[in-house]
C-alpha cells in the first residue's frame, strides 16, 4: 500500500494534550497544508483564526459544549464516541469543548453552497498535516452555532474577520497527552459497486 | 510529513482524463482513505457509490450540467484555462468530464454534518489519488445529477435509502496522457490571522 495512504489510515481525533504550545514552525507547515486545501471554484475566499489565547479558547470552548447539549441533560442524549480520547459526550465533566487545546483554529470560509465543503477540506488537510508532524487534532462542528452568540460575534469582529463569512468548523491542535488511540471498527456495506 | 506535503502542494483539480479504467488496486486504496476519513461523533453515515459504467456516468452528468447555472468566467475571472471547468467552456455538456470513475457519496439529509462528513472523505480520497498518480476532481451539490426522471431510476436502481441524498460526487482517472500537470495557483495573502501570546504578523 501507498505509504502516505497508510499513514493516513493512522489519524484519530485526538483530545488529550499537553499543556505546552505548538511550535511556531511545525505551526507554518500545518496552516501551509490548510492554505493547498481546494476551494470551490478556487475562491480561496477562507480565513484560519489561530487562536493562541488560553482565556478566549477556553471560554469559546465552554460555549462549544453548551451548543451540544443546549441546557439538555447530558445522559439523555449524548452517545459514546471514544473512550480513550473522552469527548464531552463521553465524559459529562469536561466543561471545555476545545479539551485545553493550546492551539484553536477557527476556520471561516465564504458564504453559500460550498461553505461547508470548503471549510471542511481545509480542515481535513489540517488534521493530515498535524498528524504526519506528531501533533494531536480534533475537528468541532457547530462553529456557527457559536460564533452566533454575542462573545462569538465579538470575536469575530476584533479579529477582522469579513461579516459575509461562514465560521464552518474549529479544529484543535496540540501534543498529544498519554497514549495513542486505537482504530475503531469501520461499519460495513458504505461501498456500493455498480 | 514531507511527502505528505508534496502531495497537498502539488495536487490540482483534473478535468481532462485519459478514457483507461484506474485499476482495481489503486480504487481500493482511494476508498479506504475515505472510509478512515474523520467523521461526526463516529456515525459512519455517508455511503460511497462507486459508478464505473459509462453510459450511467454519461447520463448523470448531462443532468448535472443542465441543472447546474455557474456563473460564466471572463478574461479575468476563470477556474481554470489548463483543466477547464463547465463555467470556463460552454461547450462541455458533461458537468463530469468523461471522467471513468465517478463517486456519489450519499448522507441522511437530517444529519447537521453531513456535508462536512462527505467533504472531509472527498479530500482524502483526492489526496490519495495524487499519491497514486490519478487525477480528481470534486464536484459539489451532488443531488442535480439525479434531479430528472432518468436520475430518480438510478437511485431506485442503487438502493439509495429514501432518508440519503447525494451531497457531492469524486470524479477519479488518470490524466490525459500528454498534458502537463496544471501549475499551481497563487495564494491569496492574508488568509491567516494569528491571536494570542504567539501572535505575529504572516
Amino acid at each position: 500500500m501507498n505509504e502516505i495512504i497508510e499513514k493516513m489510515l493512522t489519524r484519530h481525533a485526538i483530545r488529550r494534550f499537553q499543556q505546552r504550545q505548538v511550535d511556531n514552525e511545525i505551526l507554518d507547515q500545518i496552516l501551509t497544508a490548510g492554505l493547498y486545501a481546494p476551494s470551490a471554484g478556487n475562491n480561496q475566499y477562507s480565513r484560519i483564526v489561530v487562536c493562541q489565547d488560553s482565556e478566549i479558547n477556553e471560554k469559546l470552548g465552554r460555549i462549544s459544549r453548551y451548543m451540544q447539549f443546549k441546557g439538555q441533560d447530558p445522559k439523555s442524549i449524548a452517545h459514546s464516541i471514544s473512550s480513550e480520547q473522552p469527548s464531552i459526550q463521553d465524559d459529562f465533566t469536561i466543561m471545555n469543548g476545545f479539551y485545553n487545546a493550546p492551539t484553536v483554529l477557527t476556520i471561516f470560509t465564504r458564504d453559500g453552497v460550498y461553505a461547508h465543503d470548503d471549510g471542511a477540506m481545509i480542515g481535513e488537510n489540517i488534521l493530515l498535516a498535524a498528524h504526519f508532524l506528531g501533533l494531536g487534532a480534533c475537528y468541532v462542528g457547530r462553529t456557527g452555532e457559536v460564533f452566533a452568540t454575542e462573545y462569538g460575534r465579538t470575536l469575530w469582529k476584533a479579529w477582522g474577520v469579513p461579516e459575509d463569512m461562514v465560521p464552518v468548523c474549529n479544529v484543535l491542535l496540540g501534543y498529544i497527552d498519554g497514549p495513542f488511540p486505537h482504530e475503531k471498527p469501520r461499519r460495513e456495506g458504505r461501498i456500493v459497486r455498480v | 510529513m514531507g511527502e505528505l506535503m508534496d502531495t497537498i502542494l502539488y495536487r490540482r483539480s483534473i478535468r481532462r482524463f485519459d478514457t483507461r479504467q484506474i485499476s482495481e488496486w489503486e480504487l481500493e486504496q482511494i476508498l479506504k482513505a475515505g472510509l478512515f476519513a474523520p467523521i461526526a461523533g463516529g456515525g459512519q453515515r455517508p455511503i460511497f457509490v462507486v459508478c464505473q459504467d459509462r453510459e450511467i456516468n454519461e447520463r448523470l452528468g448531462k443532468i448535472k450540467r443542465a441543472n447546474s447555472h455557474p456563473r460564466m468566467a471572463t478574461a479575468a475571472s476563470y477556474v481554470s484555462r489548463q483543466q477547464p471547468s463547465i463555467a470556463d467552456d460552454p461547450n462541455i455538456k458533461n458537468a463530469f468530464y468523461d471522467a471513468p470513475t465517478v463517486i456519489t457519496m450519499f448522507g441522511p439529509k437530517n444529519f447537521l454534518f453531513t456535508p462536512e462528513d462527505c467533504a472531509v472523505a472527498a479530500e482524502n480520497m483526492m489526496l490519495s489519488a495524487d499519491a497514486l498518480g490519478i487525477g480528481s476532481c470534486y464536484i459539489g451539490q451532488g443531488w442535480p445529477a439525479f434531479d430528472d426522471p432518468y436520475g430518480q431510476e438510478i437511485l431506485r436502481q442503487w438502493d439509495i435509502p429514501g432518508d440519503y441524498y447525494a451531497v457531492s460526487q469524486l470524479l477519479l482517472g488518470y490524466p490525459r496522457p500528454g498534458d502537463s500537470h496544471p501549475e499551481a495557483k497563487p495564494r491569496r495573502a492574508g488568509r491567516v490571522i494569528r491571536i494570542g501570546q504567539e501572535s505575529k504578523g504572516r
